[in-house]
């Protein structure tokens, strides 16, 4: 740290004093030297420079802006008379805070504050003058706090007339992206959505307990940053919606407000709207052609909420009266520690998953190779310790890519707030094994499905509380979700205390759809099943929430994507459990390696049902071979032989075989190989387009003998063996 | 001339500077755009890889990553030839993909003068030459300069992925539809 300190004094050092020169010996009253102004410019350019090198993003900031201040007075777009006194004064007090932050090591917290709250005045009135920035008396900058504190609560929030041109047009979504802005902008996304998460956390405690001042304190601050920041930039949406939250919480801050509901609903919406924005921004970098989609549905959203916002910051006073007896009660109660989200300060860094990648690449084929020199080298000993240090490097190297799945967690918390909004119902929210770590990309798609099944359980599965009572049970309704680990896998449970599925309803909807016949009987499974059938619904009414009979197709095409199951049961008048059951890891498969011919598959564990190995006469046939069958558990089950499914050269279907039994769509089929050789944990590596369209090959693998397996989706074999039996019978 | 020869001899004079990495294949010298050459290995075991064209021998293991593998003898409708020492796979890339294509021998590097190159004739409809960039006549040898993008793209490869899009699983939907067909029959 201190070396730091010492290199970036050392390398500003002479350009300062360059800079104290030209101002020292000039009088910047006399009508303008360009030759001076160009060289004051170059020099803050060259302090921005160097700060910006060292990751000082605030004071290269302000050094950038008075750069870019004086070529604006060059290019005459500014009084030059009228601004430099003002702009001096303003180099002056930066001058002074760098050399406290030099000296100090640290600047403290309220500094800081006044600086960036002359940041954010100055970048906000580019267009005005310098002349109304307010400004701290020099030299005592911690008495100033207050007054400019007070000065930032006198300014009003005011939607902008020019409101349609100015997002409209969203023209930072649409700009050219500056090569010096780019590093920026990388930073500042990540960082304004961890900042816009631990807002949320913090509004949602603010609900509870609206007088949690530490909470209201770190909402501010967050919202703040990414006002800084957007400032800078000069993201004008962001500005605007960040900087009426902001006035908001402030006010909370000073006692003028009470984060009443409304006032939390208020601020949710920012959030939205400025999660729409970064993820429209942050495409706009990836992507760079694609125009955002969303626009229009901003626009309306934008306009209602920042009227909302002005709205609110209007009736300070009369609130504040209402509320003073409440706040004096609450304060003479003693504050047992307020609860207050924590941010994260622990050591961490940002890597990027692609590099995560190439290492667990590499240290995939360092196993390989290992397992290949164990076969033929003769000092094992040595081999060993290689052996377990490549073991140590496997294990930290899978840990890396699992997260804690809390974050999730904590999004559903606010959706079911929004829900129970929405719906009026009472319900309890109980979570589970927040600390359970879950690999990446399970994390990134579980959100949707684990919505929309609360979703259900809020609107279908949850009774009013007339009803609950009526049938025994507590007014309060409870969803609860937990994570578990259970053997290799992760299970996510949500169960809720509702209504439970109505079979009769399932099953009467299921004959009106013909999915099935009245004369079959189904078992209860089966008839669950009917659920995740496209466009199937049972409700009686659409509602807001959900009914449309759109989904639950896709949690299960999801879940299924991520190699995992679903398993629902339910006790009519008691309840509903959904289940996820997940690899640990989707990177790595446990799965029985199967011969056939000389082809290797990789058959996951997860989806084999029973293996029947080496049986003689336990296949049947229709006719001539072909429709081979077995009866498993007096059921029939159709056989799919994988050496013909793939039409493999040379291939004869052994006399005894060995079957794999997997289910589908609660129908059991048997996969016939030669043989299986071994169970293996199987790390997945993807094959090259030219092989991705092969019907049933999900990715490769690199096998313990450095041969290559192909790792198969029994589904897809199934879905395809179906649909050509389908085709026949059409050609027939 | 296309956009494509133009690109191509831009990269081979411009990027390059006529670079090129020769090889034999049943007695005929192919070339190589340097640049899209990453490495030579000897041939190994080819794990064939079902249901794809021909032509695509299947993959093998370069290092831990999966490499598919082009035989340019089924490819170039040439007899297939026993494995020797000669035989190895120059590893390609191929629009940012990497794959090995099997050849007799490996020449070397020569380069190559703008004059002594001519972009691919006209051969006519009966001969595919999509795969011909350019043609490189020196005083005693021909050099036939490949279009590796022209080799996967070519009508035999799609005509199967087209064959393997029709067979491939059908989503609910399509399912139904199915379905109505059947049923429909049924009710004529």
């Amino acid at each position: 740290m201190t070396n730091s300190f010492d290199g970036i004094s050392e390398a500003i050092a002479p350009i300062r004093d360059a800079c104290n020169t030209v101002l020292i010996s000039n009088d910047f009253t006399t009508p303008c030297n360009p030759k001076l102004l160009i060289a004051l410019g170059e020099h803050f350019s060259e302090i921005s420079g160097i700060l910006g090198k060292n990751d000082e993003i605030f004071f290269q900031a302000s050094f950038e802006f008075l750069n870019a201040y004086i070529q604006k007075i060059l290019f005459q777009e500014k009084d030059y008379l009228a601004t430099m006194p003002a702009l001096l004064r303003y180099y002056d007090v930066l001058d002074i805070t760098l050399d406290c932050w030099l000296i100090q090591k640290e600047l403290n917290d309220d500094d800081k504050e006044i600086l960036s709250g002359m940041q954010d005045a100055l970048a906000n009135q580019q267009s005005d003058d310098v002349t109304d920035i307010p400004f701290p008396e020099e030299g005592n900058l911690t008495a100033a706090t207050e007054k400019n504190a007070d000065k930032r609560n006198v300014e009003i929030f005011v939607v902008p007339d020019n409101l349609d041109e100015l997002t409209g047009s969203f023209g930072f979504l649409n700009a050219e992206i500056l090569e010096e802005e780019q590093d920026i902008i990388d930073v500042f996304i990540p960082e304004a959505l961890d900042s816009l998460e631990n807002m949320e956390q913090n509004l949602l405690l603010i609900e509870e307990d609206p007088f949690n001042k530490e909470s209201i304190n770190s909402a501010f601050r967050s919202i703040h940053t990414i006002k800084g920041v957007a400032s800078f930039l000069n993201y004008q949406e962001i500005i605007l919606l960040s900087t009426g939250a902001e006035m908001l919480l402030d006010k909370c801050r000073n006692d003028e407000l009470s984060p009443n509901s409304q006032l939390v609903n208020v601020m949710f919406d920012v959030i939205d709207l400025l999660h729409t924005l970064l993820n429209n921004l942050q495409l706009r970098i990836k992507i760079v052609n694609k125009k955002n989609v969303s626009q229009e549905i901003q626009l309306i959203d934008m306009r209602t909420v920042l009227y909302s916002l002005q709205l609110l910051l209007s009736m300070t006073q009369s609130v504040e009266e209402i509320l003073k007896p409440v706040q004096e009660k609450s304060q003479s109660i003693p504050d047992s520690s307020p609860k207050i989200v924590q941010t994260l300060k622990s050591e961490s860094i940002r890597v990027p998953v692609e590099k995560i990648d190439v290492i667990s690449d590499a240290v995939g084929e360092l196993l390989i190779s290992l397992s290949l020199l164990k076969q033929t080298a003769e000092n094992k000993d040595t081999l060993h310790n290689i052996d377990m240090i490549t073991d140590l490097l496997y294990a930290n190297i899978l840990k890396m890519r699992m997260f804690p799945i809390k974050s999730i967690y904590d999004k559903i918390n606010r959706q079911i707030r929004d829900l129970i909004n929405k719906s009026g119902k009472k319900v309890k929210f109980v979570t589970f094994g927040a600390e359970t770590e879950v690999d990446k990309v399970i994390l990134d798609e579980i959100y949707a499905p684990l919505t929309h099944i609360i979703r259900n359980s809020m609107d279908h599965g949850i009774e009013d509380a007339e009803t609950r009572l009526a049938n025994n049970k507590a007014a309060i309704a409870t969803i609860s979700l937990s994570t578990t680990i259970q053997g290799n896998n992760v299970v996510i449970e949500i169960i809720d205390d509702g209504g439970g599925l109505n079979k009769e309803k399932i099953l009467q909807k299921a004959h009106l759809k013909k999915l099935t016949s009245k004369k079959d009987t189904l078992s209860d499974q089966q008839i669950y099943e009917f659920i995740f059938h496209p466009g199937f619904s049972t409700a009686e009414k659409v509602s807001e929430i959900s009914g449309r009979g759109v989904g639950m197709d896709v949690v299960k095409k999801t879940i299924q994507s991520l190699a995992g199951d679903i398993k629902l049961s339910s006790t009519l008048g008691k309840g509903t459990t959904v289940a996820f059951h997940l690899p640990l890891s989707t990177s790595i498969i446990e799965g029985l390696v199967v011969k056939v011919a000389d082809f290797k598959f990789i058959i996951p564990v997860l989806q084999i049902k029973h293996t029947m190995i080496n049986k003689k006469d336990m296949l049947n046939n229709l006719y001539n071979n072909k429709g081979a069958f077995h009866i498993f558990q007096n059921k029939t089950v159709p056989l799919i032989d994988l050496g013909e499914f793939y039409s493999i050269p040379d291939y004869k279907m052994q006399v005894a075989p060995t079957l794999l039994l997997i289910e589908f769509n609660l129908e059991i089929f048997g996969l016939v190989v030669d043989e299986i050789l071994y169970r293996q944990k199987v790390v997945t590596k993807s094959l090259s387009k030219e092989y991705e369209n092969v019907c049933g090959i999900k990715a490769g693998t690199i096998l313990g003998d450095g041969s290559i397996g192909l790792i198969l989706e029994p589904r897809d074999i199934i879905e395809e063996h179906k649909s050509n039996n389908i085709n026949e019978s059409i050609n027939k | 001339m296309t956009t494509q020869d133009i690109e191509t001899e831009n990269t081979i004079f411009k990027k390059s500077g006529g670079k090129l990495l020769t090889v034999n294949l049943d007695n005929k010298e192919y070339g190589i755009p340097i640049l899209q050459a990453r490495e030579v290995v000897s041939m190994q075991n080819v794990y064939p890889i079902p249901r794809t064209p021909s032509f695509m021998k299947g993959a093998i293991n370069l290092r831990g990553r999966i490499i598919p593998i082009i035989d340019l003898r089924i490819k170039f409708e040439l007899t297939e030839q026993e494995v020797n020492k000669e035989t190895c796979i120059v590893v390609v890339n191929i629009n940012d993909n990497t794959h090995g294509i099997i050849v007799d021998q490996l020449n070397g590097v020569i380069t190559i003068k703008e004059e002594e190159y001519e972009d691919s004739p006209n051969f006519g409809n009966n001969i595919n030459a999509n795969f011909v960039a350019g043609i490189v006549k020196l005083a005693n040898r021909v050099i036939i300069v490949l279009e590796l993008e022209s080799i996967l793209d070519n009508s035999e490869l799609t005509n199967i992925s087209e064959l393997l899009e029709s067979t491939i699983p059908m989503t609910e939907e399509s399912n139904a539809i199915q379905t109505e067909i059947v049923e429909s029959k049924e009710g004529e």
